[in-house]
């Protein structure tokens, strides 16, 4: 015979009322928590790197995150699983370069480094990866005095803001990004419930295979398995603070030349240490300086800026021995503005010419790229910033236009 | 894992609760059991599961020690299993402070390499060698080693106590087993676990960036004035007090969900009149642990006064050495050994000369609570030089006095950002919004620590610790007691809604780092 214990409560009247309520309340917040939760496990944002890596091998996924997109971690995964015997590392101006132009195996390191800590990292992908050659794609402005200042200033900003959402707005502190940003995103009906439903149900808002918040949520494309990135025709987002904030960011970034800037020696000296680290290494090292539409440069200030930045370029490729080619100035191989996909970003058929001409200087680059095949896309897609492949036509990409 | 994130709360407490109770409402009750010995072992390696062996094999061997020590009640055998626990927590605990003290004293530089404290270590170590002497004096017996396991893993009092004994547990684990009175246990667990989780989320992680700064000011070197220092060692006295009253508050509701009553562990010590009942009040299996293993075997108050604060010394430098190997620690430990002895000092006083005074109760509890809060300073700075330079602030020895104390440097959350703009926007500057924030919430959590019944008071109707301690107190302002009924739910669920808009997602217990 078992007696009721005296520290019980009789589960009747106000009892069973209270605890109903309590348990029900507790229920109603665990599903608030969870709905989110099972929607962002469904679309694989809180997955890790490595399964994300992995599931792009198999289905090749596009990836791009919504809440926190570690992309140097991502960028290492990739690296480990696939043994690289080139890599192109840069921002996202290399982006355009895929696996398609080389007959070994290919990693794009695009956006794979910290732009403050380039040679930390550089040096990390390195030890990780042991490429052969190494493509560095060296942004016009990664030298400049203000663009580094800018940059740890930005990031310690970021920081005390605890980033952003994929909707833009910030919560630094009050619920999880993860909770807020979904049901954020359906009171402000940015996405549907059946869509979000969709994700739930089938892993996708969109066609096709996609990874992350982002890639599901905002058809604004992303990283595909061999880490370059799809530009996805994109329905335009609002524009809210981080968009206003990112496009200021974006225009200083675009006039750090222009406006009494300076070469910074300290980053000049840390480009030069790498350089000789990685051949240290056995890795042979390319330098180029990516390409800018035809409007720059604009102003008296940045071309004396331009020209100091190809002499010192010039000069730790002298030191070096390292490769170094300027393509600021792409016209000159015959990248035309329409390449681009937009005021920044060449795309890759612009790439591929790039590529080409590296080949024609470089032997040891040569033997790596798919020559004929490189040749065969400049002949025939020459004037378009990306090309049709079926990873698109699977993903219901709509050709982007040319840029005006 | 801590408690107080959506990660526990909404994911693992859920999906535990719902596999154990549900084995348990069918009647399989060693899978019910092993169910919660699993959930703890994941519990665990949610921090590193790298160390996951360190518990298992722990957990075996003091089983088989404790168990043979039971049958034999040999002396070697209880030496041999203490020895081997205080050597596995030496090393992961004690190996640097040690070795960088022998490489000093000796004139050697003996590379000591890196070692990661596995979480929990001070806790389940100790709570085995309560275990081991329990076995060997007859008070223990337990042939089951799935239930062994059980009453070391059991996840909510895992990582930072209660130090409970066998008896306390086990008894109650088997009348579970049969109580099957499971929306009791929810609710009333439920209720007492929230309480806690306010604690926690609404007191100590909002005092946690104040006391933070002042203490990240003492290393960096920066003067925070005699103002800030004593408003950072207030806040930091208060958020561990509220830190570490919210896991014991919430260790309790969590067992009480799987139909178990732990110890209580933590009774208003800030209530407390004198040194001695603070001891009696704060960590209180700690302390019952260290009289009862150490205090107790060395003499205790057997043989004299100057053996009683002899060994009073020597336990609470010990008991400061548990918490960190780190001088400040220890520190700390011998200013509660010297309160102690200076108190028990006073009360010979007077009984032997016949003094015949008495102070009023609030220049006790004032008293009390001034020299623990001193006492707090060398227990969180970084160094000894830290705690030095943070007294010199304190008592006005050090030069300057920085204006941005509570302005700049703080990273404040939203509500404290809200009611900062509310005091500019009545036209106090960035340094009187801050200081009234901050020194706002410090009265505010002084107030609720000094006049509010705690937690095992408010639930006494429908809870007993599992000691037979009773929670009670001479005063407080009100008279709150818990009751299933309609008032009740508004304010637990309010309080619940409240805690998880303000749940951070990194904010560890205190006591996780002992």
């Amino acid at each position: 015979m078992v007696e009721m214990s005296k520290r019980d409560i009789e589960i009747e009247g106000n009892a069973r009322f209270y605890s109903v309520g309590l348990l029900t309340f507790y229920t109603v917040a665990l599903a608030l928590v969870m709905l989110p939760s099972i929607l962002l496990w469904r679309s694989g944002e809180l997955w890790p790197v490595q399964w994300i890596v992995t599931d792009q091998s198999a289905t090749g996924a596009i990836w791009s995150a919504g809440l926190v997109a570690d992309e140097g971690g991502y960028k290492r995964a990739l690296v480990k699983a696939h043994r690289p015997q080139v890599v192109v590392a840069g921002s996202s101006r290399v982006l355009g370069i895929r696996r398609d132009a080389f007959n070994v195996p290919f990693i794009n390191f695009g956006r794979g480094f910290d732009a403050v800590n380039f040679d930390r990292d550089l040096l990390r992908l390195a030890d990780l990866a042991q490429p052969k050659i190494l493509l560095w794609g060296i942004d016009h402005q990664l030298p400049a005095r203000r663009y580094q200042n800018l940059l740890m200033a930005y990031r310690g900003k970021a920081g005390k803001l605890d980033q952003s959402n994929v909707d833009g707005a910030f919560f630094p502190e009050i619920i999880p990004r993860s909770v807020m940003t979904i049901w954020g995103l359906l009171v402000r009906q940015q996405i549907s419930p059946i869509g979000t439903l969709s994700v739930i149900l089938r892993g996708a808002y969109f066609e096709g295979p996609r990874l992350g918040l982002r890639a599901n949520l905002g058809n604004l494309g992303g990283y595909g398995a061999d880490g370059s990135y799809h530009y996805l025709d994109a329905f335009a987002r609002p524009r809210t603070a981080l968009d206003k904030l990112t496009v200021a960011l974006k225009k200083m970034r675009e006039s750090t030349a222009r406006d009494q800037d300076s070469i910074s020696p300290q980053t000049m000296d840390r480009i030069q240490t790498t350089v000789e680290g990685l051949q240290r290494r056995g890795i042979t090292v390319v330098l180029f300086l990516t390409p800018l539409p035809s409007q720059h440069p604009v102003t008296e200030h940045e071309r004396a800026y331009l020209a100091d930045l190809r002499r010192e370029l010039s000069s730790i490729s002298e030191n070096t021995m390292a490769l170094f080619f300027d393509y600021l100035d792409a016209h000159a191989i015959g990248v035309q503005d329409k390449e681009f996909i937009d005021a920044t970003h060449a795309g890759e058929v612009a790439m591929l010419k790039l590529l080409g001409d590296i080949g024609k200087h470089s032997e040891a680059v040569r033997r790596v790229l798919r020559t004929a095949h490189i040749e065969g896309v400049i002949e025939r897609h020459s004037g378009e910033a990306t090309l049709t492949s079926p990873l698109y036509r699977e993903l219901g990409l709509k050709r982007l236009e040319p840029v005006p | 894992m801590v408690f107080s994130t959506y990660d526990f709360l909404f994911f693992f407490l859920p999906i535990c609760l719902a596999v154990s109770l549900f084995l348990r409402h069918l009647g399989f009750f060693r899978s019910y059991i092993a169910s919660i010995v699993l959930f703890s072992f994941l519990f665990y390696a949610f921090w590193n599961p790298n160390y996951l062996w360190i518990l298992g094999i722990s957990i075996f061997f003091n089983y088989l020690v404790g168990v043979y020590a039971y049958r034999t009640r040999e002396f070697p055998v209880l030496i041999l299993g203490v020895s081997a626990n205080l050597l596995l927590i030496g090393y992961y605990k004690y190996k640097l402070f040690f070795g960088g003290i022998a490489n000093d004293l000796l004139g050697t530089s003996f590379t000591l390499g890196h070692v990661i404290l596995p979480l929990g270590i001070s806790f389940f170590t100790f709570q085995q060698i309560a275990w081991l002497v329990d076995c060997w004096q007859g008070k223990a017996k337990e042939r089951d080693f799935l239930s062994y396991s059980l009453f070391i893993s059991f996840f909510p009092q895992l990582i930072a106590g209660p130090i409970v004994h066998h008896a306390e547990i086990m008894p109650q684990v088997t009348r579970s087993l049969v109580n099957s009175n499971i929306r009791s246990d929810l609710t009333i667990g439920l209720s007492i676990f929230i309480v806690g989780l306010a604690k926690k989320v609404l007191i100590a992680d909002r005092l946690a960036p104040f006391a933070d700064y002042m203490f990240a000011s003492a290393v960096d070197g920066q003067p925070v004035g005699m103002l800030g220092a004593w408003s950072g060692v207030s806040a930091y006295a208060l958020q561990i007090y509220f830190d570490f009253s919210a896991y014991s508050d919430m260790a309790i509701g969590l067992a009480r969900m799987f139909g178990i009553d732990l110890p209580l562990n933590f009774n208003s010590p800030y209530k407390a009149h004198n040194i001695q009942d603070f001891w009696r009040r704060w960590h209180m299996t700690l302390s019952r642990f260290l009289r009862d293993y150490l205090y107790f075997p060395l003499g205790g108050n057997r043989h004299g006064q100057l053996m009683r604060w002899r060994n009073l010394m020597i336990t609470m430098l010990l008991g400061g050495l548990w918490h960190g190997a780190n001088w400040t620690f220890v520190f700390w430990g011998g200013l509660h050994g010297l309160y102690l002895v200076a108190f028990r000092s006073w009360l010979w006083t007077k009984q032997r000369f016949g003094v015949d005074i008495a102070f009023p109760t609030f220049v006790g509890v004032g008293l009390t609570l001034f020299f623990v809060v001193l006492a707090w300073v060398p227990f969180r700075a970084e160094s000894f030089a830290a705690s030095l330079d943070i007294y010199a602030q304190m008592f006005g020895i050090a030069g300057a006095t920085s204006s941005d104390w509570m302005s700049e440097g703080v990273i404040y959350g939203v509500p404290e950002t809200i009611a900062r703009g509310v005091f500019a926007g009545a036209g106090a500057n960035a340094f009187m919004s801050g200081a009234l924030v901050q020194l706002g919430l410090i009265s505010l959590a002084l107030m609720i620590a000094l006049t509010l019944p705690n937690t095992a008071e408010i639930f006494s109707r429908f809870f007993s610790p599992a000691d037979g301690s009773v929670a009670g107190n001479a005063w407080s302002a009100l008279r709150l007691r818990w009751a299933p009924s309609m008032i009740w739910l508004l304010y637990i669920a309010g309080i619940f809604v409240i805690c998880v808009i303000f749940m951070r997602r990194q904010a560890p217990f205190l006591y996780f780092q002992f």
